[in-house]
């Protein structure tokens, strides 16, 4: 299979030379390249990593030894690193051109992953939230890739819970969403501090670790736990949060912000916010960065917003919607009963299958 | 909405960070469960459904036994259609009548009744009337843990959850609070209105016990009227608290109004299933809680790493008093909720226990709950540190799991209420 095995990149040189692709079967949009990466549920209840193809046909898939949450791509595509979802004891490196695992790593003793990291731009560095210790200090921990992923430091996240985190345009600086919330050790679904959260996102320099900028909801927010994050055209940051107060509160879920500014909440319907029952679980911006949009899969909506004017752009029903990456102009969506969905309909399904909460675009 | 825990993940994957997890891993090793998924993992439940079992049939020959074979199944296995609407709206109703309004109104009772106590000791200070004011303590702090993990609903808006009982409070915010608040004589906190206003710390269960039971508690009795004043308005504070919440659920237009009927218009629950789901989450966290929060915060692995003083209630020695309340809340939601017959009407799909297996099994754990808190402990310090005591509660966490496993992954397959594999706190 090595011989099939065409590297994403070469098919585009080819194809930008006009000629090679001519050579090679493409069956309607199967072009056997990576296109996106995932994690997922199988049927006989493991779960994997997967790589599939525009047309939603799997690569190749490496088995997970528990259930995986986000994904970090390498600059040049050639890696992805698949997290393990929160509170995660390992990250599996998978190698995109060999089609096949590379290794295998783990955070520090006591302390664990959240799901969610991103490489260097030079890609010699990943990097990936964590926490743990007496003190529950938010970290990003720092890995040598070339060194086989060993942890080199990290920084502070300046916050409690950070979750995803996000390189900045320019690729200096990182942003961080610091949930807040206080889960007990063994079961990090059990938030202890819900009278007292503080959520935030920091802006940290990536080279010194330096605190480049702090904000936090207004104080009546503060239970909107902010954990996933997409980055528009203009470079701004739109945040997808999460509720932890009652569920008859109207609140807004979807906040943006600029370097320098307030974080502001976006105004929408209220039949809007309703319908994301308080619950964002995957943010994502399109290929130009015009279109956000945020999932529930507590509401099974996909809402889309005009990153310019925060207008609500659509609002599509999918149940246990989760994962959303770009595609064409639009999106790809991922959800718990196996399938994939395209902006103007279903692309693939694999029955008796739960795609995990995030997709990434290779 | 569902919080259930992913340590069986966890320890499948990776070593253990550290600390705590013991419980959980003996509980895991004892039942020996640690191949199954952990619910939030388990697959979205699917009736059973007969033809599945007689393709397993042999056709060839013995035509008659096959047959035979054939009708017994239809006759063991009538009910394999989804749990119904009407089900599900008995369980939210039966819980509404039979538990959440009168466990409530039984707590109002007990909060007026301190107020009142409280009011006495200060009006005329003695050794007896502070031994009445503890003892009304205790009543309410029984009635409150009977009803601890029905959040939702009136409860937690307005900060009333925390108002009424800030714990666990790992960093010792509260203690650190109402200590300044009586160094400084605050008097912002003798009238129950700016009290409620204050931090959610210094106005609730906490700090009435360490004034009725922490340090310097001891002058009450002859007479210290800063501190009684500071406890009487605590007591008239979680008398209102006790009364909104009451007049919430006794409200026929408020919350109970968005459980009865659900519906795309409905802000909380757009049908019977997730207005269900709410009730058996109760339950789920409640047991969760118990296990890893109220038992596995201070017992440890061995006698020698327990931490008493992580105890909640610890000050009053009503630690044990509001577990075994607790589980007895508990067992008053689920037979109060009908949900035992409920699930009896659900068959047994493949080789695992049917609806009527779950039901026994589950009044089974209550009872084994109920003798050991009937046997009595030791005073918490001596309890932990004897082997023989903290092997009991360590039995108590395990059987606190037991009945989480049976409410989030059997019940909740068995009635069909699995939250989706993508919405869970945090991901």
């Amino acid at each position: 299979m090595r011989s099939m095995a065409i590297d994403r990149r070469t098919l585009l040189k080819a194809g930008a030379a006009g000629a090679f692709s001519l050579f090679i079967p493409i069956v309607g949009r199967a072009d056997m390249c990576p296109a996106y990466v995932a994690t997922r549920r199988e049927a006989d209840g493991s779960f994997a990593a997967i790589v599939i193809d525009d047309a939603g046909e799997v690569l190749f898939q490496e088995a997970l030894d528990g259930r995986g949450h986000d994904i970090a791509l390498s600059p040049d595509r050639s890696l992805a690193v698949f997290f393990a979802r929160r509170p995660g004891y390992f990250a599996l490196v998978v190698d995109l051109e060999g089609r096949q695992r590379k290794l295998a790593f783990t955070p520090p003793p006591g302390k664990h992953f959240f799901g969610h990291g991103f490489f260097s731009p030079d890609g010699r560095l990943l990097y990936a939230t964590e926490s743990g210790g007496e003190d529950e200090t938010g970290l990003i921990g720092i890995y040598d890739v070339a060194a086989g992923f060993i942890r080199i430091g990290a920084h502070a996240t300046r916050g409690l819970d950070p979750h995803e985190a996000l390189l900045l345009p320019g690729g200096r600086t990182v942003v961080v969403a610091n949930g807040g919330m206080q889960t007990h050790p063994d079961d990090e679904r059990l938030v202890l501090n819900l009278a007292t959260m503080e959520p935030s996102l920091s802006y940290i320099d990536l080279a010194t670790g330096d605190l480049v900028a702090q904000v936090s909801l207004a104080a009546d927010l503060h239970q909107v736990s902010l954990r996933h994050m997409g980055i528009d055209m203009s470079g701004a940051v739109w945040i997808g949060g999460q509720y932890q107060g009652p569920p008859t509160d109207e609140v807004p879920l979807v906040v943006r912000h600029r370097l320098g500014q307030d974080l502001m909440p976006i105004s929408a319907p209220a039949k809007v916010y309703a319908s994301l029952r308080q619950y964002v679980g995957s943010v994502s911006a399109n290929a130009d960065g015009s279109l956000i949009a945020t999932t529930s899969p507590r509401g099974g909506v996909v809402i889309e917003w005009n990153a310019q004017t925060g207008a609500v752009v659509s609002e599509r029903t999918l149940t246990d919607v989760c994962g959303v990456a770009p595609e064409g102009d639009g999106f790809l969506v991922s959800d718990g009963q196996g399938q994939l969905t395209e902006e103007d309909g279903l692309l693939r399904t694999y029955p008796q299958t739960a795609w995990d909460n995030h997709l990434r675009k290779v | 909405m569902l919080t259930v825990l992913p340590s069986v993940l966890r320890t499948l994957v990776s070593p253990s960070p550290g600390g705590g997890g013991s419980i959980g891993a003996r509980e895991r090793g004892d039942r020996g469960g640690a191949a199954a998924p952990p619910p939030n993992e388990a697959r979205p439940f699917t009736p059973p459904r007969l033809r599945s079992a007689t393709a397993t049939l042999p056709l060839q020959g013995r035509v008659g036994v096959c047959v035979a074979l054939i009708i017994s199944l239809l006759i063991a296995a009538p009910a394999a259609a989804d749990t119904t609407p009407e089900q599900y709206r008995s369980i939210v109703e039966n819980t509404i009548t039979n538990y959440l309004r009168p466990e409530f109104q039984a707590l109002a009772v007990e909060t007026k009744a301190l107020a009142e106590t409280m009011g006495g000791l200060c009006e005329a200070p003695s050794a007896a009337r502070q031994d009445a004011a503890k003892e009304s303590f205790s009543k309410v702090l029984q009635a409150w843990s009977r009803v601890e993990y029905a959040r939702l609903g009136p409860v937690i808006v307005e900060k009333r959850l925390e108002r009424f009982s800030f714990w666990p409070d790992r960093k010792g915010t509260g203690l650190r609070q109402t200590q300044k608040v009586i160094a400084d004589k605050d008097e912002t906190a003798t009238d129950p209105v700016t009290l409620a206003d204050k931090s959610v710390a210094v106005q609730g269960l906490q700090a009435l016990e360490f004034i009725l039971f922490g340090n310097g508690a001891e002058a009450l009795a002859s007479g210290d009227d800063f501190r009684c004043r500071y406890g009487e308005a605590v007591t008239k504070n979680l008398d209102t608290i006790a009364n909104e919440i009451l007049a919430g659920w006794n409200d026929e237009a408020s919350y109970v109004a968005l459980m009865r009927k659900p519906g795309p218009d409905n802000a909380v629950y757009r049908n019977e299933g997730e207005a269900a789901n709410d009730i058996i989450e109760m339950l789920t966290t409640g047991f969760q809680f118990i296990r890893d929060v109220k038992i596995g915060n201070f017992l440890g692995a061995t006698p020698e790493k327990a931490k008493p003083r992580q105890a909640a209630f610890w000050r009053s020695g009503k630690t044990f008093a509001a577990i075994d309340a607790n589980f007895a809340g508990l067992k008053a939601l689920w037979e109060g909720s009908g949900m035992a017959a409920v699930l009896e009407t659900r068959p047994a799909a493949s080789e695992q226990a049917g609806g009527a297996g779950i039901a026994s099994s589950i009044d089974f754990e209550f009872v084994g709950a109920e003798r050991d808190f009937a046997k009595g402990f030791k005073p918490l310090e001596e309890a932990v540190k004897d082997p023989a005591e903290h092997n009991r509660l360590g039995y108590l966490a395990i059987v606190a799991g037991s009945l989480w496993r049976f409410f989030a992954e059997d019940a909740s397959g068995l009635l069909g209420l699995r939250m989706g594999f993508n919405a869970l706190d945090g991901d």
